[in-house]
């Protein structure tokens, strides 16, 4: 009996191969993979309220004149946000429909370049803008709006900061 | 004359698929504990979440990592990978969570678990319609048996 001859070439190479196949194995013997899943949530934002807008707190708006916008804002939610600008959204109210049909309050642009800082969960300090509305003359003069403080709904923009 | 080869080459293939047999059936024995008929649980699980990610602030997202193995392994690597979000505004895409990887090398003991900590952040300029967005996150992870 008689047995076929390899080459040594051959011998290394199937030594070479079954050292190679013996080691993948106890590799993967010895690596232990993992894997999973979970997930991450944003947070959603708040809209910020506001305190008070309102003009003419310090009596100083008249027909035809300008007067001091007072505001405080408030933030709800869990971060500091940073407001950069007050829009108006319409025009002021006084809760008086004489006054309100005779004389219009309005804030005729808006205060843009702000960095109000408002701290998580807090309100702002009150602030103030002279001469950011305006008290229209319309038909004629009203006595019944003399006194009356004005709400001037407003926009805010802001980011988290 | 060339010498017969038969101990030369057939002997140590011999060898080594007895070696690769024996090392196959010990893991198989390791990973079971105990030969309770239980299907082989060869990998490791993992799982972790974090809500409230707000755009530029990092938050750490703990990942907890149970070994089921009848060994204790050494974690060297976890890796998180983000899939697209999705929201009550429409999708908001993966590239805007940044999770780095966890290097190093922590044991986790046999039936036991362990809590990585990852650093996750939502990038500053996230669009708002990633407001309450929700990805998922695929975990992997790599270890060695200790």
């Amino acid at each position: 009996m008689t047995f076929r001859k390899f080459s040594k070439r051959a011998i290394i190479t199937s030594l070479f191969l079954g050292i190679l196949l013996a080691g993948s194995v106890a590799f993967a013997w010895w690596t232990a993979g993992g894997s999973g899943t979970g997930y991450a949530k944003a947070a959603s934002a708040s809209p910020l309220t506001t305190v008070d807008v309102s003009a003419s707190t310090t009596n100083d708006l008249y027909p035809g004149g300008d007067g001091t916008l007072t505001i405080q804002i408030h933030n709800p939610n869990t971060y500091q946000v940073t407001v950069n600008s007050i829009t108006p959204t319409g025009p002021g109210t006084s809760g008086v429909p004489a006054c309100t049909a005779a004389n219009t309050v309005t804030m005729p642009s808006a205060i843009t370049g702000q960095t109000i800082v408002i701290p998580a969960g807090n309100d702002s300090a009150v602030l103030t803008y002279p001469g950011a509305v305006h008290m229209n003359l319309g038909a004629g003069p009203d006595n019944s709006c003399q006194g009356l403080t004005f709400s001037i709904p407003v926009s805010l923009t802001g980011v988290n900061s | 004359m060339a010498r017969p080869v038969r101990s030369t080459v057939i002997a140590p293939v011999i060898a080594g698929v007895l070696a690769v047999s024996a090392i196959a059936v010990a893991g198989t024995i390791g990973q079971h504990g105990s030969i309770t008929g239980q299907p082989a649980k060869r990998h490791l699980a993992i799982h972790g979440h974090v809500r409230h990610l707000m755009p530029g602030r990092p938050k750490i997202l703990r990942v907890h990592v149970r070994n089921p193995l009848g060994a204790s392994v050494a974690v060297y690597q976890l890796r998180a990978v983000v899939r697209t979000g999705r929201g009550r505004r429409g999708a908001c895409p993966a590239q805007v969570i940044h999770i780095r990887t966890w290097k190093g090398f922590r044991k986790v003991a046999a039936s036991s678990r362990r809590t990585f900590r990852l650093r996750i952040r939502l990038r500053k300029r996230a669009p708002d319609r990633c407001q309450g967005a929700r990805w998922k996150i695929h975990y992997h992870a790599r270890s060695v048996r200790l």
